[in-house]
């Protein structure tokens, strides 16, 4: 009887061992795939990504404020051609989790959209310190997965004029430029910037591919008349290029708001520019972010159409056959009191950070989220500007009945309601 | 019953992961584990960050006596980590370079007299600062102890310097600037014969420390300064043959801090650049220039970029606020240069 008890002890512990030994397994298998990554190859930091735009072959421009450099990265996507829908809130945890740091870790620079993936191309910085590196993230909207983008195949170019040389032979701090926008526009890189020693109003043209030859990168003065016959020294703080009663045209917002436009075949280095003062922004404002881009009218029309986000203001949308007819004058001359000079259509769209052209219907905007403070990746269509589960709104009231003429707006809001992840909610027909 | 003991001790050693170390060592890029001993290596292992349980994905591996873990991102100052081998637990964070809260250092320009044109003041700090949201936190008092709101641009890009420990604030120009509608309407935020505080609070360092104390800076105003730097005006302090002392710039007007960091140079004849130190002094009303070697005899040249500025930003081409045409150039950042012998 003895044995059978002693036997059976044994026989219960080489079981516990082995189930023990088997779930530790398991665990194991399960944790590592999360713990245990193996260091991807891929090289994924930059010392910093300030700004962003893409260029020809799909190759993604990145302005460095803190290196002073431009860099030129390829990049390899898939196409995709249907128009999906960024539904992403809290992005920045995701990002955050990727990262290995809390979101407060994190700060968001810029954000682009691929051409042809129609992935969400997001510049991050990853911590505080002088030499915190920075990422750039791509978000798809097929699937939501986020990846980090290979930063290996990359050319890159130090912007001149920003006056470090000098200054290590004496041991002295220097003078930063922040650059605040950089365009692709005909074979050369604009870059627009701020320094911290000085407000000058310096563009900077570079030619891409970039070209050792130090000539290729020319600084450019200009200026703008403003009220009262008054010049002032004033940087670019974002700016695009479009084409203006068939030439082609620099579009800038400056620093203290008024919108200008300048021929683009004037911008050469030497060359005293006179931007033409189309419009005056309003004060108190900053600029954030201009696109361009087509959308369709309620007549079923097409129209070009600018696009500015301001930090204070609500985002200025502008159609661009005003802004070639304004253009057609003298510019704006005499004390204005803003915003004013072209017909401005202010659009709901406070708390966005950055802004860019998805698709034919479709904007993709990174906002704070003011009352979670969480980052959201989300699309609007183009023509409404605004997402409508970001309202509580009466037409989703269960007894409220669309009137006859109200057909078209239960038709919308049909459209809307799956494209921003609610499909539930749509209403019979 | 002895057996029955002595099996079940074995089971209880057999499913404990036994695990010891000396010591870690952390860096931004590398974690070292010394004299690491562990009676498995199959078990699970991990880094976590400790407050967010977020996984820290990097790769381990043994060298000699040591486990050694590089993060694939570096480690942040900011955050507590946790190493994790099966029971055994080993908090660890990398140790900050600074562990004094910040201070604001000094605060430019000096003077305690300033224009109602100002446009640029320099704060500088005792370490690296955060980057983002600092300027909710700088305010202008007036002498009621009432914000003037909308005096500091609040630019999307704060200018530091690549060290984080300069940021520089710009006075809304829309406002400074005459004939702009913010100055129509708001008028300049500084007024003459009154008295203003700058008032610089809770800010933080890259570790999220926030500033020791508020500091302030308090100063009179006076009328708009409308004289632009003119160097026919400035005297040039000539040092001795073969000696190291410094050669002296009085300008008798303040000129911007960042300018006079960056915009003067000393060339000798033979257009070589001179080397050596400069320092501001005087209420940046005198730049003072020690050499590396002692002065040689001979003929040199001090260069001067025209953007030179004033705290007005005024520079040697002409003032900031001008009438169409009357700039000295049309190019700015011409170079202007000033000769003095050394005999």
């Amino acid at each position: 009887m003895k044995t059978i008890k002693n036997l059976s002890i044994i026989l219960l512990a080489v079981l516990c061992m082995y189930s023990c030994k088997a779930q530790q397994n398991v665990m194991k298998k399960g944790a590592s795939s999360e713990a245990l990554v193996t260091t991807n190859s891929l090289q994924t930091l930059l010392p910093g990504a300030s700004v962003m735009t893409f260029g020809p072959n799909n190759v993604l421009f990145v302005g460095d404020s803190k290196a002073g450099v431009i860099y030129a990265i390829e990049t390899q996507a898939k196409v995709l051609k249907d128009p999906i829908s960024f539904n992403l809130k809290g992005v920045d945890r995701i990002i955050a989790k990727k990262l290995g740091v809390s979101t407060s870790d994190l700060i968001f620079n810029d954000m682009q959209i691929h051409p042809v993936s129609q992935e969400a191309y997001i510049a991050v910085q990853r911590g505080f310190a002088p030499d915190a590196p920075a990422v750039i993230v791509a978000v798809s909207p097929a699937d939501s997965n986020v990846r980090l983008i290979d930063l290996s195949k990359k050319t890159q170019v130090q912007v001149k004029n920003i006056r470090t040389d000098a200054f290590e032979i004496y041991k002295r701090p220097s003078s930063r430029l922040n650059i605040t926008d950089i365009d692709y526009h005909d074979g050369y890189i604009y870059v627009a910037g701020l320094t911290n020693g000085e407000f000058a109003s310096t563009l900077r043209k570079i030619a891409y591919p970039f070209s050792n030859k130090q000539e290729t990168v020319s600084g450019i003065e200009m200026y703008h008349a403003v009220h009262l016959q008054k010049e002032t020294r004033a940087p670019i703080r974002t700016m695009a290029f479009e084409e203006i009663n068939g030439e082609s045209t620099l579009i800038a917002a400056y620093t203290c708001t008024p919108l200008v436009s300048i021929p683009t075949s004037e911008i050469k280095e030497g060359n005293h520019v006179k931007a033409k003062t189309i419009a005056e922004l309003g004060y108190g404002n900053t600029p954030i972010d201009m696109i361009t881009f087509t959308a369709q009218e309620q007549d079923g029309s097409f129209d070009k159409k600018l696009l500015i986000i301001n930090k204070e203001r609500s985002a200025s949308l502008i159609s661009l056959k005003d802004f070639a007819e304004a253009n057609k004058g003298k510019g704006l001359e005499g004390f204005s009191m803003g915003p004013e000079g072209v017909k401005i259509f202010p659009v709901p769209m406070s708390g966005t950070m950055q802004v860019a052209e998805q698709n034919q219907m479709m904007l993709t905007t990174l906002q704070r989220n003011i009352d979670s403070g969480s980052v959201d990746l989300l699309s609007e269509l183009k023509g409404a500007y605004f997402r409508l589960s970001n309202f509580d709104s009466e037409y989703e009231f269960p007894d409220y009945k669309y009137t006859e003429g109200g057909k078209v707006w239960k038709d919308f809001h049909n459209m809307v309601k799956p494209m921003e992840g609610f499909p539930e909610l749509i209403k019979e027909k | 019953m002895k057996l029955q003991f002595f099996i079940l001790s074995l089971v209880c050693i057999w499913n404990s992961v036994f695990a010891q170390m000396d010591s870690i060592s952390v860096e931004k890029n590398s974690v070292t584990f010394h004299n690491w001993q562990a009676n498995s290596i199959d078990a699970s292992i991990f880094v976590f960050d400790k407050t967010d349980r977020i996984p820290i994905h990097g790769n381990f591996y043994k060298a000699e006596n040591d486990l050694v873990f590089i993060p694939q991102f570096p480690l942040l100052q900011t955050r507590n980590y946790v190493f994790v081998f099966e029971q055994f637990k080993k908090d660890f964070s990398l140790p900050r370079e600074n562990s004094e809260l910040p201070k604001v250092t000094a605060i430019f320009p000096s003077a305690n007299k300033l224009p109602e044109n100002l446009l640029r003041m320099y704060i500088q700090f005792s370490q690296p600062m955060k980057t983002i949201g600092n300027l909710e936190n700088i305010k202008l008092i007036d002498e009621n102890g009432k914000e003037v709101k909308g005096a500091i641009f609040n630019n999307v890009h704060e200018l530091w310097d690549a060290s984080q420990t300069q940021l520089t604030i710009i006075f809304d120009p829309a406002r400074v600037k005459t004939g702009l509608i913010a100055n129509e309407t708001l008028g300049r935020a500084l007024t003459p014969n009154k008295t203003f505080t700058l008032v610089i609070d809770n800010l933080e360092d890259i570790y999220g420390e926030k500033l020791e104390k508020p500091y302030m800076k308090a100063f009179s105003v006076f009328s708009a300064d409308t004289i632009a730097p003119d160097t026919t005006i400035w005297k040039i302090e000539i040092p001795v043959i073969e000696s190291m002392k410094p050669l002296k710039l009085h300008f008798f007007d303040t000129v911007d801090k960042m300018s006079l960091q960056t915009r003067i140079q000393i060339f000798n004849a033979e257009n070589k650049l001179i080397r050596g130190k400069m320092q501001i002094e005087n209420q940046e009303k005198t730049w003072s220039f020690i050499p590396e070697k002692t002065w040689k005899k001979g003929t040199y040249f001090i260069t001067v970029n025209s953007r030179l500025a004033d705290p007005s930003g005024n520079n040697l081409n002409g003032l900031f606020d001008h009438e169409i045409g009357s700039l000295k150039n049309d190019r700015e950042g011409e170079i202007v240069r000033l000769k003095f012998l050394i005999k």
